[in-house]
């Protein structure tokens, strides 16, 4: 069987170091179906969370304006929590 | 693909208008929008403001901060710490350094942010929504 998988530039060494470690023909159908049974329960809870947002957000108040100053106050936080400020 | 989310933009989900259909329709296309675990934090801290601005009930403020992982990852500060040094030099405000240190971590990934200020740079591309807009086309 021959698998071809697209991993991110930015986890290629990760991955390699993880695919040495495995008996891929073995664990190879296991990994699918949880992969598989993962990404689907991640989607459907992201579907929902979505949902969820547009009805709680359809009353809101908040303006362009509201967000740049509440970004500001949050961000400025957290500089503040990581030594920058 | 990996996009770094600004507070702003964070925020902007609790409002009515395009940036929750523009962040669905991201992670249609394959793109995990990310942005620093502290930020979740703070937004708690700051819950009576933002309760006060946006009309919203306590419930409801809970509900939105309770869907806000599965929308938008949040990432560890461990992940993006080494690369703090770097971003103040490329941050143009300090606040700003937090998203410059995760976007260097995450191979230069560009910044989603309605602040024109993060524009003032040229090592790391940020995008305002009529740019993600044009970028989700080309996906």
């Amino acid at each position: 069987m021959k698998v071809e998988l697209n991993i991110p530039k930015e986890l290629e060494n990760e991955a390699k170091k993880f695919i040495r470690t495995i008996n891929l023909e073995k664990s190879l159908p296991e990994i699918i179906s949880k992969g598989l049974e993962i990404s689907f329960k991640e989607k459907l809870k992201r579907e929902i969370a979505f949902k969820k947002l547009e009805k709680i957000t359809s009353k809101s108040k908040l303006t362009d304006k509201d967000v740049l100053e509440l970004g500001e106050l949050v961000k400025e936080r957290v500089a503040k929590r990581l030594g920058l400020i | 693909m990996f996009l770094i989310i600004d507070t702003n933009v964070l925020f902007s989900l609790a409002k009515k208008g395009k940036v929750r259909n523009l962040l669905k329709r991201l992670w249609d296309k394959g793109v995990i929008p990310i942005t620093p675990e502290f930020v979740i934090e703070e937004i708690f801290k700051i819950k009576r403001e933002f309760i006060k601005r946006a009309g919203f009930t306590k419930l409801e403020f809970k509900n939105f901060i309770e869907e806000l992982p599965s929308v938008v990852k949040f990432i560890p500060q461990f992940e993006y710490e080494k690369f703090l040094e770097e971003a103040k030099r490329i941050s143009p405000h300090i606040k700003d350094t937090p998203l410059f240190a995760l976007s260097l971590a995450f191979n230069k990934a560009p910044i989603w942010s309605r602040e024109p200020r993060l524009k003032r740079q040229k090592i790391i591309k940020v995008l305002n929504d009529r740019e993600i807009e044009e970028m989700l086309k080309k996906l």
